[in-house]
């Protein structure tokens, strides 16, 4: 996964849906995940699904990366639905919760700068735990860097290629190396924690919405999305030949959000 | 000059009431390898408003100094004050009063943009956030960074993520400034600049200043004066840089190479009786090798 490329994406977009509040996306995707959770219907599984991918759209993010990082849940969805799903139909449905789910998280992933993340459900969490979190943002990068030189300096000084066993040995030695140099980084990183006003709870402020207009936008989906789940859950046996409706509609919100989309992006060049 | 040029040394030698900032008075630490660093021989004393050089070998203990002033290390043995207070101890009742670069800037750099970086200790000091706005742009505008706001911290170069974390330390208005090799990975113009806002952060608002560095040639532009220190720690030499620069037997002992213009200026004595007296920087070097030149060619 390319945490460089996410976080690039999450601080520098500009988008209504990177200007939208951080608590309302984080809402949306919980309405989001409770509708793929609620509904046993895969057309509307699939329509929650294409409402997030039009949100990716809107949001000018870029979609290869976005559908393999959302992908990666359906292999293991994949494999718990071959072991356990009495036909192919159940077994597409435990898929489809899975990617939902995951869209709509990595959607907010690919929108929200991470500390905006964890500063919004810093409240909710003890304080040194939600400190932790909030910590891990820059470790997570010093210690990319670290292991490319690392794993760099692994092969070269090993004769990469050549004594595949002696390079692997190199290597291993090298996430040693890594796991210590991720001691000494904590102490130093609280130590400049320290040194720049820190004393026990991290004040990182809430961004506010830029763009009420979206978080409206959003939670208006998020809602239409979960009355979806439950109505098609409730009332199963009178919509079920109608459940072509959820998807048919949010594809043509797709369309639109492609067509805006677009549009935005001419009129910025 | 020999080590008690200043027999007083936690004076100021033009100004006796100045306020000693910083004092350290044969500190001790001992690393968990069994290494030791006494920052022993001479008293360090900072003066308020006064730009102050530390020079050494590589593992003759600056930063181990520096760690001392900014509370991370208690000595194990001697007299460590910031503000008049033992700052291992307490750190909390000075550290808004001090602003830090360390030498590592990547693990200084904190948040996802360099607006809210410089922004952290404003916000963990709990200030309004109009007014951490107008210090976060002063301070950003202050090192000519204004154009870096909304870029994230990990895609800057080293240069910029350096001046990045001095506007963090400046942000604060601090009192005392704590900085370890910050020059490392300036452009020439960067540096410049950096050396132009330390004399104006001195000058024009009194702040103290503390910098190790082995760019020897940056303390005649920087310091009021400096101090040599020798491998394991000894404070060898004190004085203004000229003193600090004459004294060739301390400096070899530190393996500390004199700057390019002494050097020059020495060999065109040793080349020339009366070729001029040795000055430090560039401005006073064109001048007295004019003078020189006239006076030759007369």
């Amino acid at each position: 996964m390319n945490v460089r490329l996410v976080d690039t994406i999450a601080v520098s977009g500009r988008s209504p849906v990177h200007a939208a509040s951080p608590r309302t996306k984080l809402a949306v995707a919980a309405l989001a995940i409770a509708a793929a959770a609620v509904t046993t219907n895969v057309l509307v599984c699939a329509a929650v699904a294409l409402t997030a991918i039009a949100a990716a759209v809107a949001a000018r993010v870029p979609m290869r990366p976005y559908l393999a990082l959302a992908g990666y849940p359906a292999i293991f969805a994949a494999l718990f639905a071959w072991a356990s799903a009495p036909d192919l139909l159940a077994g597409a449905l435990v898929v489809a919760k899975a990617v939902t789910a995951a869209l709509a998280v990595v959607l907010v992933l690919f929108t929200t700068p991470y500390p905006q993340v964890f500063a919004t459900i810093q409240r909710v969490l003890p304080g040194l735990v939600g400190d932790a979190l909030f910590m891990t943002y820059r470790a997570i990068f010093i210690l990319g860097d670290k292991l490319d030189d690392l794993v760099v300096a692994a092969r070269l000084r090993s004769g990469a290629g050549r004594h595949p066993l002696r390079s692997a040995l190199a290597t291993v030695r090298a996430l040693g190396n890594l796991v210590l140099y991720a001691f000494d980084l904590a102490e130093r990183e609280y130590d400049v924690l320290a040194l720049r006003g820190y004393s026990g709870r991290l004040s990182v402020p809430v961004r506010r919405s830029a763009a009420p207009l979206a978080d409206a936008a959003l939670v208006a989906g998020g809602i239409a999305c979960l009355v979806a789940a439950v109505a098609w859950r409730v009332a199963w046996r009178e919509l079920l030949p109608y459940s072509w409706l959820p998807p048919a509609f949010t594809l043509a919100v797709l369309a639109a959000a492609i067509a805006w989309s677009a549009a935005a992006k001419e009129g910025a060049s | 000059m020999d080590a008690h040029a200043h027999p007083l040394d936690h004076t100021h030698p033009e100004d006796p009431d100045a306020e000693a900032v910083v004092h350290i008075s044969c500190a001790r630490h001992t690393y968990e390898g069994g290494a030791s660093v006494h920052l022993c021989g001479l008293d360090f004393v900072a003066h308020r408003g006064r730009r102050v050089a530390v020079l050494g070998p590589n593992g003759a203990g600056k930063t181990t100094m520096l760690y001392h002033v900014l509370g991370l290390l208690k000595p194990s043995d001697g007299v460590v004050t910031v503000f008049g207070v033992p700052p291992a101890d307490r750190w909390t009742e000075i550290r808004s009063r001090i602003g830090v670069v360390l030498q590592n800037v990547d693990e200084q750099l904190l948040m996802p943009t360099v607006f809210d970086d410089v922004a952290f200790a404003p916000r963990q000091y709990g200030l309004a956030e109009s007014d951490v706005r107008t210090r976060v742009e002063r301070a950003l505008s202050e090192l000519g960074i204004a154009h870096l706001a909304d870029r994230v911290p990990h895609n800057l170069s080293g240069g910029e993520k350096r001046k990045v974390a001095l506007a963090g330390a400046i942000v604060m208005e601090p009192e005392l400034l704590v900085l370890d090799e910050p020059f490392e990975g300036l452009d020439p113009e960067s540096r410049a600049h950096v050396l132009d806002l330390l004399e104006q952060l001195s000058k024009e608002r009194g702040m103290t200043i503390v910098l190790t560095t082995h760019d020897i040639d940056a303390v005649p532009e920087f310091a009021d004066y400096a101090y040599v220190l020798a491998p394991g720690g000894t404070i060898a030499v004190r004085g203004t840089p000229a003193e600090v620069f004459e004294n060739a037997s301390a400096l070899r002992a530190s393996n500390i190479r004199p700057p390019i213009l002494a050097e020059l200026f020495e060999r065109l004595r040793s080349e020339a009786s009366d070729a001029p007296e040795p000055v430090l920087t560039v401005e006073d070097a064109a001048k007295a090798l004019a003078r020189w030149r006239g006076g030759t060619s007369a």
